[in-house]
């Protein structure tokens, strides 16, 4: 079954070409030439498999739009930035994207991104890690990882977690107090080698601390190791 | 350089605001004291003189009564006499010297004294009997005789003296306090200098955000509004600048990417294509490869140019960094030869960019590289890269790094950018090290890159 991809692309050649490529690679393409347009797509026909969003959109930008399919979806991400700009590509990050290319990719850039993606969505379906990993026990909600059901609980309430964001928790959480360092996150989860830019895990990381951390301030759980990466610590 | 050395070095302003306060002070101190000591040297002296003839008048008249009262003796009349202490009387009666004093032979008058007195008239002149001082004062008595008093004024010589030491040291001391304060008044007028200097020099460094304080001082307020209007000025320009590469970028980056997605799309589908299209179409694909790596170039050197945030920079270990890089390039890890860690804070993408068109740059034009060596001293990382061409000819080494310095001649599918180099130049200034461009121990062509060593311990 091939997998659909939205592009949400304000120029009407891009989005042209890159449907053109997209098909030629197999995929289901869809496309919205706007934010608006995008949202009003998954409101009524329901998330796509993937998505690909350019940040500089006309009328809602490229960010909102992350925003706005995030609070209803974990779908991957893949931003396009023409700007080159740091902040840009870390703010697309902190607003949800999971990954990123820069203008002018080539085709096998953005295949190879959302291969990688698929893969990860496709590891966290399969039943073969430990069914449950208590992560943080002291207090009166423990912060449970069950890793066959895709799920992160803190006491009864469930915590949602992005594709992205469960993935890394459960490669974190596979070797529980040892440092990883950003490389080799950057390789197990985004499928990056050492060129790869380290500030993807670093924001992932952030997000993932509001979300499972008592205090993100002052994480517990997921700790930073100064110069040498990431560690998980159950306790 | 060379009128420096001809030329006396000119004295800064402070040293000339001193100076003139010193020069101006002296002269005017000197004045003073030279006309303070003349004027009171000849009241002084004057004084002395008139007290030392009311004296003497008085003296003489006292010998001329007892000398014609009747059995006076001209020696009983001195001894009569009773003068302050030091102060010598010499008598002249009847062709004979007469003095209180026997034990030595008297100290004759000058001669100039006793022609005055021969003549009829009373005189004093200064006159130094055996080292000391006197004021002679020389009265004419009647039948011929003469009356000599010598009062001493070693006191009167040794006050003038010191009221000269005095008035000199007072001179001394107004010309110190004057150079003083006026190395005083010139670092207090010249501080609003030294502020433009350093603001000037952080503008200079880069930190364009800089601007002088607007103090209450009205000589100063247009001096600091026209600078500050300048740095605004500047500023924008540079921003304007900025803005329109980064529009323009933006521009070519929009169609070069469909141009890509679309040629690629043709290229998968090149076997449905006759020959003659098919290799226009490789064609087309060359360049846009290469048109893409000139922008992608630009755009690296427009951010390097920019400067390293320093949230950006973490410790890297070029030994890694360097192993990575050879590595993609198909290298066997025997090529590297490394000692030390080799850790220095950097931007990783910019040093792995960098170091790639160092391989890059060697594979184009040098047969590849067969060396690459990392050496950690105390301070620097030094990492050579050695390739296997005829070297780099010594008047082009510097050339190597300017922009598009690789000409047009010869250009093949590899071609490079021409802004490679240019980019490594950037990349290892704005992270505070060097590179140039040397020969390596056989004679092909070494590049040698120095960065400072991270913090340890």
């Amino acid at each position: 079954m091939s997998l659909n991809v939205l592009i949400v692309e304000d120029d009407d050649r891009i989005r042209a070409s890159l449907r053109l490529a997209l098909e030629d690679e197999g995929y289901g393409v869809e496309e919205a030439a706007s934010a608006e347009a995008a949202l009003a797509r998954i409101g009524s026909h329901g998330t796509p498999d993937m998505m690909i969003v350019d940040l500089m959109l006309g009328g809602m930008d490229g960010f909102s739009c992350i925003r706005g399919v995030r609070q209803s979806s974990d779908v991957p991400i893949v931003v396009v930035s023409a700007r080159a700009d740091t902040h840009d590509v870390v703010a697309a990050l902190e607003a949800g994207a999971d990954d990123y290319v820069t203008k002018p990719f080539e085709i096998k850039e953005i295949t190879a991104r959302l291969r990688a993606l698929r893969r990860r969505a496709a590891v966290t379906s399969q039943a073969s890690a430990p069914a449950e990993l208590v992560l943080e026990s002291d207090g009166e909600d423990p912060l449970v990882l069950s890793v066959d059901a895709g799920t992160v609980r803190r006491g009864d309430h469930p915590v949602h977690l992005t594709l992205t964001e469960f993935r890394l928790l459960c490669e974190l959480a596979g070797e529980p107090g040892r440092v990883l360092s950003r490389t080799a996150l950057l390789a197990r989860v985004w499928d990056r080698g050492f060129f790869g830019d380290e500030r993807i895990v670093d924001v992932h990381v952030r997000r993932l601390r509001t979300k499972i951390e008592r205090d993100p301030a002052a994480p517990s759980v997921v700790v930073t190791v100064r110069g040498l990466g990431y560690r998980l610590d159950v306790h | 350089m060379s009128t420096d050395e001809v030329r006396p070095r000119r004295l800064g302003l402070r040293g000339r605001v001193m100076l003139t306060f010193a020069v101006g002070a002296a002269l005017v101190s000197l004045l003073l004291a030279v006309s303070v000591f003349t004027i009171s040297r000849g009241y002084l002296t004057d004084q002395r003189e008139r007290s030392a003839q009311r004296l003497a008048a008085g003296d003489a008249d006292f010998v001329t009564r007892r000398l014609t009262a009747p059995g006076g003796t001209p020696k009983a009349a001195v001894a009569a006499l009773d003068p302050p202490a030091g102060t010598k009387i010499l008598l002249q009666w009847s062709g004979e010297w007469v003095s209180a004093d026997d034990t030595a032979p008297p100290d004759l008058p000058p001669d100039v004294l006793r022609a005055e007195v021969t003549g009829g008239s009373t005189g004093i002149v200064p006159f130094t009997v055996r080292d000391s001082p006197y004021l002679v004062t020389g009265i004419p008595l009647p039948d011929g005789g003469a009356f000599y008093e010598y009062a001493p004024v070693v006191e009167l010589r040794s006050t003038i003296r010191i009221l000269g030491v005095i008035l000199a040291a007072c001179a001394a001391a107004a010309t110190i306090s004057a150079a003083l304060l006026g190395l005083w008044a010139s670092r207090r007028v010249l501080r609003p200098l030294d502020t433009l200097a350093r603001t000037a020099a952080s503008i200079a460094g880069g930190n364009l955000g800089s601007r002088l304080p607007q103090e209450g001082d009205r000589d100063l307020s247009t001096i600091v509004s026209s600078f500050n209007t300048m740095v605004d000025f500047l500023q924008q320009r540079i921003d304007r600048e900025q803005r329109f590469v980064g529009d323009v970028t933006h521009e070519l980056r929009t169609p070069l990417t469909t141009l890509v997605t679309s040629v690629e799309v043709m290229r998968k589908h090149g076997a449905e294509l006759p020959d003659r299209p098919r290799r226009a179409l490789e064609l087309v694909h060359t360049e846009l490869d290469h048109l893409r790596r000139m922008l992608d170039d630009l755009l690296a050197l427009a951010r390097t140019e920019a400067g390293l945030h320093h949230d950006e920079v973490e410790p890297l270990s070029l030994v890694e960094l360097l192993g990575h890089v050879l590595a993609s390039k198909g290298y066997a890890s025997a090529v590297l030869d490394a000692t030390g860690d080799g850790v220095v804070p950097g931007r990783k993408l910019a040093l792995v960019r960098a170091f790639t068109n160092l391989v890059d740059n060697a594979e184009r034009h040098a047969g590849g590289v067969v060396r690459v060596v990392v050496r950690t001293t105390e301070e620097r990382v030094l990492v050579h890269v050695d390739d296997d061409g005829p070297g780099v000819p010594e008047g082009e080494r510097d050339r190597v790094f300017e922009r598009f310095a690789t000409g047009r001649g010869g250009r093949g599918s590899t071609a490079g950018t021409g802004l490679g180099l240019a980019l490594v130049a950037e990349t290892v200034a704005v992270h505070g090290g060097t590179v140039v461009c040397t020969d390596a121990p056989d004679g092909a062509a070494r590049f040698t890159v120095a960065l400072p060593r991270a913090p340890h311990d």
